[in-house]
């Protein structure tokens, strides 16, 4: 496939793409950007060739998800190597947002809660099937792992959300933070 | 099947949802390939910038301005829509910008909007990108918590590593007291992989471990022994063997002439026993078939045969020896066993130990004494030292507890310094948990950190006490342990010496590349104790040695292991401080590490290091020695500032009084702040120094004792410049590490007014130390503080605690509890 075309088929599928990166980046938009722009990039010159074995959308899908856990480790070696202890910024609260009118993006930050709970194959998988409509075996190729495995993890990804979607079907809170040992204290005083 | 079908129905339903909401927002195609400046966003219909997006900006540069931000950024703030998440609209207090280089933690309310995609990470996660942008829900807290135990029970000390999928790169844990180690803070992800090891035992590697968000694993891992010896367990005991069984109380124990001893000599009341200092037989058996185990761990080396600890015969509560004939249930004991429980501390304490009597700091008016000049000490042998008692069943005496020792022993969460700043500086504040009516100022400097690599050729001297009193195993075989872990650190362009000095002294190893390890650790391992000891002409070879291969712009050290008994003659002692201060002028500095317990000498060590421009730290056990020479190692041997002195003046009308929590024998007059010639503490490279001061709102009632007025002077006349809110000014001056002439840094500081709730994990934690150290003291200043309340305190702080330590403190608190209440 030569340059124009591929350019051109990729910008046909360029939103659905960005969704895709968007996950594998934890929703982050400026890194699922960084990341898209660098598999476009890899693909365009050459880095990245696509063999035409499959289509072009799973193929490309892979080398999404290989660059952002490239991103990901080098930002971690490099953590670790320096040493530095940066302090941790604990994430927004999931309050209420006043501003919020969209019916969607309301849905989309439930979905994303939900997702949030699982691990990131699963999260993934789920992602690749649904919101992509890829068949299982497609996700499986784009991920890297055997149907097998694939389906195993579909399964247990849906069993989990089952039970949460029960859950939070009933009460309807954001999810508890759970801390890996009771340190409710009363000190001072 | 129904349900089947619901789900998917609901999950098809919700995934709909979310790729129309990406669809209104997704980024033009061009835009995303060509690389758009960052910052410009597509407007999304229906929806404005926010007002607090807008305020965040604004914070933003304003704080970025004032040097607060030392993260870097990867684009301005963003205007996205749902930036009105990250903190109520409007709700930003105008804040003064803090004096530029100064960190100042502000209440949680007010922070400056986090930069978009910042990555943040703990030494124990998997970094997650931190969604600000598109907001979304902290990820659960996900843990493992690995127990190891072999077959008599939990096996602390063991190593543990993890790795997620990508096997690269892995963080390592110390299993503690109960066998487990804890990994908190991880990523939910699939195929995380552990690794157990301990010598002396099978590595055992458990693959495939999937975490879910929120999911807090427990595994329990055995450990087989890989010994040649089986252990046979059979259910029934051969009829003709009685177990032969002598059961000791304390009260008998303490009408012996054993009293004072140590337990291994209570070992020998039991017939057919035989103990000395460091092992013990039974009926003629191999001193390894020799189990001993005290309040129920084991004290016997397993490879060795050898103790481990020394616990005093005094605080034995009870013990119980089976000569022979000990059935399958005590495992390795075919030789004998012992069973020792340690109850209460003893009165009389029989030890050559010696501490210089501290007198605390007490309240001090800022209208008579507005100046707190203080000497920066990063020695932290006293934790060690306070440890040992605690373990050994024995409350520390009060004059071996520094409290800023102890609050220094622990790694805070400084923000490195920026750019070429040799030190960051930062300031906490917030309620003092012991007294409600004061507050706390936490003073936080952190050195430049270097990279392994850069650290650059190192000239370094071993010097060791080979004298008779280091034979024991916590002495002279761990110091072979603990300096083979150094010695794993090096590389070819640094160069290693051994010196040894008792009796005669002599050259070991001549200067060795570090890449010669194998003939490095020969010549280690060939030490042997014996003879006495006679410090003095083994530490003129050692600095003569490191003088002859001096490296210049490198790490020039001498590193003194011993337990402290010098020996030298008292004239000898003024030259040989001479000689080391002579040297260390001259950029060869001393490391000075004590070993061994029962002949220490705190007071030696601390004088040698003063004045060999270096530091101490006490080694007790193999953990400790990896603490300080494998981790801190940029630490322990370069020095990034020196001379380093702070000067504190608080505002008389902020403050009415103020108390310095330790430091006492690091106390400056006022006047040798700017006095160049007056020596003072240094900085090491990594290495973080804490202070506390316990401040007192003006008027109120404080216990500065109050002192006549005048007669012949008026009182002084507060100035201007206490109105603008300030409470104090900080003033550092420390020396480049090869220059003459100090620097000065200054900094006003505001109080930002948090309550303890609000302060930082690592406040409270610091805060809990030094709670701790007052307690043991008995310090007046305690008010009605309580150990519980001070554990309580620490578990707020713990944080990750990646390596266990403040878990360690913990524990350590458990134990002070029992002993003292």
């Amino acid at each position: 496939m030569d340059h124009p075309q591929q350019r051109r088929e990729l910008e046909s599928i360029h939103g659905a793409c960005f969704g895709w990166a968007l996950t594998c980046c934890g929703w982050n938009r400026d890194e699922a950007e960084e990341v898209l722009q660098a598999a476009y990039l890899k693909t365009l010159d050459g880095r990245a060739r696509f063999d035409g074995l499959s289509s072009l959308r799973t193929w490309f899908f892979g080398v999404v998800r290989r660059t952002a856990a490239e991103r990901r480790r080098r930002r971690l070696a490099r953590a670790f190597a320096v040493g530095n202890w940066v302090r941790r910024r604990p994430a927004p609260e999931p309050a209420a947002d006043p501003e919020q009118v969209s019916r969607d993006a309301e849905d989309r930050e439930r979905l994303r809660q939900l997702l949030d709970r699982l691990t990131r194959r699963q999260r993934e998988l789920l992602h690749l099937v649904f919101y992509q409509e890829l068949t299982i075996e497609q996700a499986a190729g784009v991920l890297g792992i055997s149907l097998g495995t694939a389906r195993t993890h579909y399964e247990r990804a849906k069993a989990r959300l089952r039970s949460l979607l029960a859950s939070t079907e009933t009460h309807h809170e954001a999810p508890r933070r759970n801390r890996p040992e009771a340190s409710r204290t009363v000190y001072g005083g | 099947m129904k349900h089947r079908d619901e789900t998917d129905r609901k999950l098809r339903e919700l995934f709909t949802a979310a790729r129309s909401a990406d669809r209104a927002e997704a980024p033009d195609f061009r835009a995303v390939l060509d690389g758009r400046p960052r910052g410009s966003r597509p407007q999304v219909r229906g929806r404005s910038i926010g007002v607090a997006a807008l305020a965040s900006i604004g914070s933003l540069a304003v704080a970025a301005l004032a040097g607060w931000i030392y993260v870097q950024q990867t684009g301005p703030a963003p205007a996205a829509p749902t930036a009105s998440r990250q903190g109520a609209p409007g709700e930003s207090k105008p804040q003064t910008p803090d004096a530029p280089g100064l960190n100042v933690v502000r209440p949680a309310v007010t922070p400056p909007a986090p930069p978009v995609s910042r990555t943040v990470a703990t030494m124990s996660s998997p970094v997650e990108p931190m969604a600000t942008a598109a907001p979304v829900t902290q990820p659960e807290r996900t843990g493992l918590a690995v127990r190891v135990s072999d077959q008599s029970g939990p096996l602390a000390g063991a190593t543990v590593t993890l790795s997620d999928a990508r096997r690269v790169p892995a963080v390592s844990l110390v299993t503690d007291v109960k066998g487990q180690a804890t990994f908190t803070a991880l990523a939910a992800e699939d195929d995380y992989a552990v690794e157990v090891s301990f010598p002396g035992f099978g590595t055992q590697r458990l693959d495939g471990i999937d975490l879910e968000a929120g999911e807090n694993r427990l595994i329990v891992i055995k450990l087989a022994e890989t010994y040649t010896e089986r252990a046979v367990v059979t259910a029934q005991r051969a009829q003709t063997q009685l177990p032969r069984t002598s059961t000791a109380t304390h009260e008998y124990i303490g009408d012996l002439a054993v009293s004072g001893e140590f337990y291994q000599k209570v070992l020998t009341l039991s017939p057919g026993v035989a103990a000395d200092s460091s092992d013990a037989t039974a009926r003629g058996s191999s001193a390894r078939d020799f189990r001993a185990i005290v309040d129920g761990v084991s004290n016997v080396d397993p490879l060795a045969g050898r103790f481990t600890a020394k616990v005093s015969a005094n605080s034995i509560e009870e013990m119980e020896v089976i000569s022979s004939g000990a059935g399958p249930e005590f495992g390795r004991a075919q030789g004998g066993f012992a069973n020792i429980e340690s109850g209460s501390p003893a009165e009389a304490e029989y030890d050559t130990e010696s501490y210089d009597t501290i007198r605390e700091n007490d309240f001090l008016s800022v209208l008579d004494n507005p100046l707190s000049t203080f000497s920066i000490d990063v020695d932290t042998a006293s934790y060690a030292n306070v440890r040992r008692f605690l373990t050994s069943r024995r409350r520390p005496p009060r004059n071996a507890v520094r409290i800023e020792e102890l609050v220094n022993y622990f790694r805070y969460d400084y923000l490195p310094p920026a750019g070429d700043a040799p030190f960051s500086s930062s300031v906490e504040i917030a309620d003092s948990p012991w007294n409600g009516d004061h507050r706390l100022v936490r003073i936080g400097l952190m050195g430049r950190e270097i990279p392994r690599g850069q650290l650059g050729g190192s000239n370094l001297v071993f010097l060791i006490d080979v004298s008779g009193s280091m034979q024991p195993p916590n002495k002279l075989p761990l110091l072979k342990s603990a300096f083979a872990l150094l010695v794993e650190q090096l590389g070819g362009s640094d160069q290693v010496a051994i010196v040894v000095y008792a009796g005669a002294s002599g050259v070991v190893l001549p200067p060795t590349p570090g890449s010669a390890k194998a003939e490095i650790l020969a010549a280690l391992e060939r030490l042997q104790a014996g003879g006495s000891t006679n410090g003095g002409s083994g530490l003129r070879l050692a600095y003569k040695l490191a003088r002859e291969n001096f490296v210049e712009g490198g790490i020039n050290r001498v590193v003194l292991a011993t337990d402290g008994d010098f020996n030298v003659g008292v004239t000898d002692r003024g030259t040989l401080l001479e000689l080391i201060e002579q040297d260390a002028r001259d950029g060869i500095f001393l490391t000075a590490l004590g070993f061994g317990m029962g002949n220490y000498k705190d007071d030696t060590l601390e004088l040698l290091a003063d004045r060999g421009n270096g530091n101490y730290a006490y080694i007790d056990n193999l953990r400790e020695a990896r603490k300080v020479l494998v981790e801190e190692i940029g630490g322990t041997l370069v020095t990034i500032a020196k001379d380093v002195k702070i000067q504190v003046e608080f505002n008389p009308a902020e403050v009415g009084a103020y108390r310095l929590i330790g430091y006492e024998n690091r106390m400056l007059r006022k006047e040798d702040f700017n006095d160049d010639r007056k020596d003072a503490g240094e900085i090491g490279a990594g290495h973080r120094v804490t202070a506390l001061y316990e401040i007192v709102p003006p008027g109120m009632h404080s216990s500065a004792t109050a002192v006549d007025p005048l007669k012949y002077q008026t009182p002084p006349v507060i100035a201007d410049k206490a109105a603008g809110g300030e409470v104090l000014t900080l003033k550092i001056r420390y020396k480049e590490p090869d220059g003459r002439k100090s620097r000065l840094l200054e900094f006003p500081v505001i109080d930002p007014g948090l309550t303890l709730d609000q302060a930082s994990a690592d406040f409270k934690f610091a805060a809990a130390v030094a709670g701790f150290g007052m307690i043991l003291r008995d310090s007046p200043h305690r008010g009605s503080l309580t150990l519980d309340e001070v554990r309580g305190l620490a578990l707020a702080g713990a944080g990750p605690d990646t390596f266990g330590y403040r878990a360690e403190l913990i524990e350590l608190i458990g134990r002070a509890a029992r002993l003292i209440d």
